[in-house]
This record gives structure tokens, sequence and C-alpha cells, in this order.
């Protein structure tokens, strides 16, 4: 091995390792380079909420959609909920991101690419729950909120109101 | 004044000669001759399982998703377009290719650099739309790092009509291997410090652990529905916090401390399937990457033990 090729791997490598070093030091992400900050942040909250998919089969049937069956591939639902939060101060742009999930769904649904059954619309909703480690019961949904909603070849919908004590 | 001067040169001198024997010690490991052979079966095992791991993933989903959910990171500008759904099928389909065709020995070294330049592409656009996941971007680097390898001196295929003998012993063939073993390195040793930096003292003695197992709970899916029954036991959360950092902290040792090696990398990789089991995220192409420590270096061609 030639000794200016040992240099340019041992400068790569150096590289490498101060490139990681910064990212952990400053905290940002330069991908793929990392500072793996996930669940670095201690958490100290008592309640935590998460925005949930819901489908509404033509009968009226509420189904979670979590993505376990692929119905919302490839984005999943962690990306999508995600996104939805993102959106949530522009409901023209949630309306389209809905839309956009409804027709890959029903079109990967007709393909048989996932077992999940005909829809309707779309619900989003806020899930609240409150967390007590070692309490009687750890982990309680309190709070149920509509979010927006999505059916094909309707209006724009409103905000929904909140729901206190599911 | 002279005794301070004299004893200073000396506390330099020291320190010059630690220094040196580091660097003597470092190019020692990274470079000392290592058998073709250990690197070729490295090579084999390592591409052919993310061609396994990534076979079935249909990347192309990406090429149709709606631009209402675009946000380029780093370093694509904010207002550039997502790329065509036919780019996309075409960049992944080569990026399967070309990790098959790195495993088989065929064309190696250009088989390789195109397994890093569409992995790089392929694994880094689902980060475009939104969120940044991490479980795939130490799999980039590694790609990256062993495209400037000579992956394909040994078993390559198809075989040579008239065989030369065996490539001899050199540091090429080590250091992939170190270079491969640093990379998981600095995965595992970021995120302890980035515990430590953001979480301190409090990662382990405060009821995060809890809390956060609980949440993952209703937020994630873990294998197990273990999470709320580890928070009802303080003993057990701050023991599990503590062991998570002590492993990630203490994991680049395995790197210099060979006696230590197999708990190091054991550790590391029950971290990795902890973390499945009980907060959600998926490693697999992580864990599967720790084949990286097997001793491949002590393989030769005739299949004894090496130096």
């Amino acid at each position: 091995m030639s000794p200016w090729r040992q240099r340019a791997v041992a400068a790569g490598l150096v590289l490498l390792v101060a490139a990681t070093g910064h990212e952990v030091i400053t905290g940002k992400e330069h991908w793929p380079l990392s500072s793996y900050p996930m669940f670095s942040r201690v958490e100290t909250e008592a309640t935590v909420d998460r925005l949930r998919l819901y489908g509404v089969t033509p009968g009226g049937v509420r189904v979670e959609l979590r993505g376990d069956s692929g119905e919302l591939a490839p984005l999943g639902e962690s990306r999508l909920r995600v996104a939805l939060g993102r959106l949530e101060g522009d409901p023209t742009a949630q309306r389209c991101a809905l839309a956009d999930v409804f027709a890959r769904y029903e079109a990967r649904r007709a393909a048989g690419e996932h077992p999940g059954p005909p829809l309707a619309s779309l619900a989003v909703e806020r899930l609240t729950w409150r967390l007590e480690p070692g309490g009687e019961r750890p982990v309680e949904l309190v709070r149920r909120q509509a979010v927006a909603s999505y059916a094909p070849g309707t209006p724009e919908p409103r905000p929904g109101r909140g729901e206190p004590g599911v | 004044m002279s005794t301070a001067t004299t004893s200073g040169r000396a506390v330099g001198t020291a320190l010059g000669r630690a220094l040196g024997r580091a660097v003597r010690h470092a190019r020692q490991g990274l470079f000392a001759p290592a058998p073709a052979r250990g690197l070729a079966l490295a090579r084999i095992v390592f591409y052919g399982g993310l061609f396994v791991l990534y076979a079935g993933h249909d990347f192309r989903l990406w090429g149709e998703v709606g631009p209402v959910f675009w946000r380029p990171l780093w370093p694509l500008p904010t207002d550039v377009p997502p790329p065509p759904a036919t780019l996309v099928a075409a960049v992944s389909l080569a990026f399967k290719a070309s990790l098959l065709s790195t495993c088989l020995g065929i064309a190696t070294r250009w088989s390789a650099a195109l397994a890093a330049l569409a992995g790089l592409f392929t694994l880094g656009l689902p980060n475009q739309w939104g969120v940044t996941f991490h479980t795939d971007a130490p799999i980039v680097l590694l790609l990256l790092v062993l495209a400037f390898a000579r992956l394909g001196d040994d078993l390559a295929f198809p075989p040579r009509r008239r065989p030369r003998a065996a490539p001899a012993a050199d540091g090429e063939y080590r250091w992939p291997l170190v270079a491969a073993r640093l990379t998981l390195c600095l995965v595992f040793l970021a995120a302890g410090l980035s515990k430590c930096l953001a979480g301190g003292w409090d990662w382990i003695a405060s009821d995060h652990l809890a809390r956060l197992l609980l949440k993952q709970q209703v937020t994630s899916r873990p294998w197990l529905d273990w999470g709320v029954m580890v928070a009802a036991q303080p003993l057990l959360y701050h023991g599990l916090a503590a062991l998570t950092v002590a492993i990630e902290l203490a994991y680049p040792l395995a790197l210099v401390w060979r006696r230590a090696r197999p708990l190091l990398v054991t550790g590391g990789v029950l971290l990795l399937l902890g973390f499945a089991a009980l907060v959600g995220p998926r490693f697999a192409a992580l864990a599967f990457a720790h084949v990286w420590w097997l001793p491949w270096e002590r393989l030769t061609a005739g299949g004894t033990r090496g130096r």
C-alpha cells in the first residue's frame, strides 16, 4: 500500500471523526452524518399528544390507519403525523395532503397491495394521553380532538372543536 | 525559573513521545498487512446481507408521493422539486443491483462506488419528506467509506481464466475493516454523547426513561408492551438508562481493547434489539452491520488463521 494512499485513508478517517464531532457539539444534522439525538432530550411532560389518522368506510365504520399493513406506504405513520402537524395552520395544504394519502390508499388497495377496506373519507384527530409512571393507570387517554377530515368531492372542512373527557 | 523550563520541556518531550507512539500504534492497527480473503468474505456477507434487507423494499413509491409533503433537507436547496418517479425507480434499481454485483465481485470497484452513490440517493430520499430517520444513515456512511476499498481483489466473479497467485497480504485489506468498525463506533459514541449533552445526569436519574417507555407505547410500535411494566420499576428503568449510556460511551473501546470487544459489541447489538423491543425504532441494517466486527483479518486464503 503506497504511502500517499495511507495518508489519504488516514485523512479521510480523521475527517469522518471530526465531522461527527462537529455534529455532536453543534447538535446539527448533515445527513448521513448525525449526532443521533433521538430520545436524548429528557422527558418531563405529564401528557403526550399525537395526531392519528382514521379511515371511514362507506358503512361508517372507523378504522385506525397506522401503516402496519402498508396502507400508508411509503410515508408510514410517523412521517405522515409530522407532515400533517406541520400543515395544521394551512387547511388547503392539509386537505391536499389528505387527498394524496386517500388517492394512494385507494389505488394500492385496488391493486391488492394492502388488505385495508375501501374508504369513503379520512379523519385526523389529536389524541392526548396522561403519563403517570408507577400510577394505577400509567397511560390514560384524556382528550380526543377532531383536527381535519377529507372526503373526495366535498368542500374544505372547518377545523374541529375539542371534546375533552373521552 | 530554569527548573520550571526544564520540567516543561520534559513534559513536552513525554507528550511528544506518547503522541508518536499513538500514531505508530494507529498506523499499525490500520495498515498492517492482512489477507485479501478476509476482506472479500466480509464484502460478500455485508453486501449480500444488505441486498437481502433492501430487496423487498419498494423505494419506487417515493416517486408517487405528492409534492405537498416534500421538504428537502441539506444539501438539497429548498426549492428543488421532488425527483420524478422514473428517476426514483431507476436509481433504486441500480442501488439493489449494485449491492448484488458488489457481493458477487462483478466489477467490484465500480459496483461499490455505484452502491454508495445510489444508496446515498435511495436511502436519503425518505428523509426529504419532513422527518429525518437515523436507521439507514450509518449504512450510507459505511457504503461511502467502503467505496474506496479494494474489495474485489479476491473471490471476484467471473474467476480469471489464468488465476494468478492469491494477492499478497497488504494494508489495503485491513484498513476497510478498521474503518467500518470506526464508523460503527462513531454512531454509538455520538448517541451516548448526545444523551449526556442534552439530558445530562437527568437522563439516568430522573424518571425520563419511564415516561419515554410509556409514551412510546401509544406513539410508536415497539415489539413488546413491556414498557408499562418497566416504567413501574424505578430500579429497573434507572438501571436500563445507565446501561444504555454506558454501552454507547464504552462501545468505541472495542476498537482498541480486543478482550472486551465481544462484550461491547454484543452489548451494542442487544441495545439495538432493546430499542426495537421497548422503544420502537428498528435498526435492522445497523445491527446487521456488526458483521464487520468478526475477525475477518485472521482468515487467510487457505482458511488458516493469519496474523
